[in-house]
């Protein structure tokens, strides 16, 4: 699963330095966000694809996931369901 | 409107009314932070939450109006900003006296509801246009 693929990316840490949040809807389309420009596109297509992969299996499975959260070494995502879209916010962590 | 743009417009309208409810659930955090015997305070963390949620209702109404003409949009920036604006942060959320709390309750709920008799206005266009497009398939057949 690219969530494995994701918790091996060590430069997690390195690329968000601030808090910021950004709304998906459910075909993973950015509609706002507080994130810098430098944080690379690839980067939060990793975080969409996983979060919404998550709510979607899950439903599929006939559970309910209102808050999915995925913490890392330095960084934590907190992904709220929205309509099959999502309010992801990452904020790092200090180690 | 294009069915896909109208599409695209619904589903932004969608997200706005869920993340507008994450309002709504800050504000009721920092009432029950509130009336609580300990007086449990906020952590960097849920206020930086809460700063991200009104920056994305701030930015994500601005792609919402751009769909519509300038001069007759649907929802007034100002009554939304009205909301937005008192809510400096959560701490001071906590500060904010009762009745003027209630008072930005009553504007988030006008709004909720406004929002929601959008989003329905916009489904019977769709609704519209896809028995329109079906009814000349049918024409066109005959």
């Amino acid at each position: 699963m690219g969530l494995t693929k994701a918790k091996k990316d060590q430069s997690i840490k390195l690329i968000i330095t601030k808090p910021g949040s950004f709304t998906v809807d459910a075909n993973g389309n950015i509609l706002s966000s507080t994130l810098p420009l430098s944080v690379p596109d690839k980067f939060i297509e990793i975080i969409i694809h996983n979060v919404l992969e998550t709510f979607l299996t899950a439903r599929a499975s006939g559970l309910i996931f209102e808050e999915v959260i995925i913490q890392f070494i330095g960084l934590k995502i907190v992904a709220r369901e929205m309509r099959g879209g999502a309010l992801i916010h990452l904020t790092p962590l200090k180690p | 409107m294009k069915t896909s743009k109208l599409d695209d417009l619904i589903s932004q309208i969608e997200i706005y009314i869920e993340n507008w409810k994450q309002l709504n659930h800050f504000i009721n955090l920092a009432r029950e932070r509130r009336s609580a015997q300990d007086k449990k305070y906020f952590s960097p963390e849920e206020e930086s939450q809460f700063l991200d949620v009104k920056s994305l209702l701030a930015q994500q109404l601005e792609c919402i109006l751009s769909y519509f003409p300038a001069e007759t949009p649907p929802i007034s920036r100002e009554e939304i900003f009205n909301v937005i604006t008192p809510l400096t942060a959560l701490r001071s959320t906590i500060e904010i006296n009762e009745a003027t709390l209630r008072g930005i309750e009553n504007q988030w709920h006008k709004i909720f509801i406004q929002l929601q008799s959008i989003l329905g206005q916009l489904k019977v266009q769709r609704q519209k246009i896809k028995s329109k497009s079906l009814f000349s398939i049918f024409s066109k057949k005959k």
